[in-house]
């Protein structure tokens, strides 16, 4: 498979309102343990360790949710490229928070190339709400990849 | 769509802002995740709203608060665009 070594890097704001809500409600063993890095921020802005650890959770749960997005989103690019010559190998794809975008970073035979993923996109694909969302995802692909039907 | 944007955020709060969120929370912080920020201030997400339905943003002004924690993730993990010839 055209995916099977790639990377997943996560940045911006994750918190989802579900991940949030976990975090919440998580009893307080489950919470993280603090650095003194992170208690003393927590002095600094007169909050309790407890409270601010639910914090620490939240943004844990928040990145893994998005890690595992990238991970899928990753294996579906790997079933587009395998039906198209497998011309590239998908090397990463980087989450950018405040672009609302993931870039998706392909290696071919001596060239690399960038393909920017709306998370718009990214989530109909991922969730598979939308029937047609993976032809797109595919005719995006294809029109900057330059792929062509195997 | 503001950096700050689902990002967990601690505001430790000013006495105006401790008065006008008197009803919903308790002591001199808050802790919440930013849905939005405006010319207002930014409306974010506390407590644990119930699923299904609507939820509440609370408008936290600028005036409000007098300082704020946010951690952010180390930039050293993203790859590097090659430099080649």
């Amino acid at each position: 498979m055209a995916t099977q070594d790639f990377r997943v890097f996560v940045s911006g704001g994750t918190v989802t309102l579900d991940a949030w809500r976990q975090a919440m409600s998580a009893p307080e063993s489950d919470l993280p343990p603090l650095s003194e890095a992170q208690k003393e921020a927590a002095r600094f802005v007169r909050m309790g360790e407890p409270e601010y650890a639910r914090g620490v959770l939240a943004d844990e749960l928040g990145s893994k949710r998005q890690q595992e997005k990238g991970r899928r989103l990753g294996e579906i690019i790997g079933e587009i490229l395998d039906q198209s010559g497998k011309r590239w190998r998908l090397d990463s794809l980087v989450r950018k928070g405040v672009r609302f975008q993931w870039t998706a970073r392909f290696e071919g035979a001596g060239s690399d190339r960038e393909v920017e993923i709306p998370f718009d996109l990214a989530n109909d694909v991922v969730e598979g709400g939308d029937p047609y969302s993976k032809s797109r995802l595919a005719r995006l692909l294809a029109g900057k990849l330059e792929l062509t039907a195997a | 769509m503001n950096w700050l944007q689902g990002r967990t955020v601690r505001f430790q709060l000013m006495a105006f802002g401790k008065q006008a969120l008197a009803g919903a929370i308790k002591g001199d912080s808050v802790l919440g995740i930013v849905e939005v920020v405006d010319d207002l201030g930014a409306w974010i997400v506390v407590g644990s709203p119930a699923p299904g339905g609507p939820y509440p943003l609370f408008l936290l002004k600028w005036k409000s608060f007098s300082t704020a924690v946010v951690e952010v993730e180390e930039a050293e993990d993203a790859p590097k665009s090659r430099i080649g010839f």
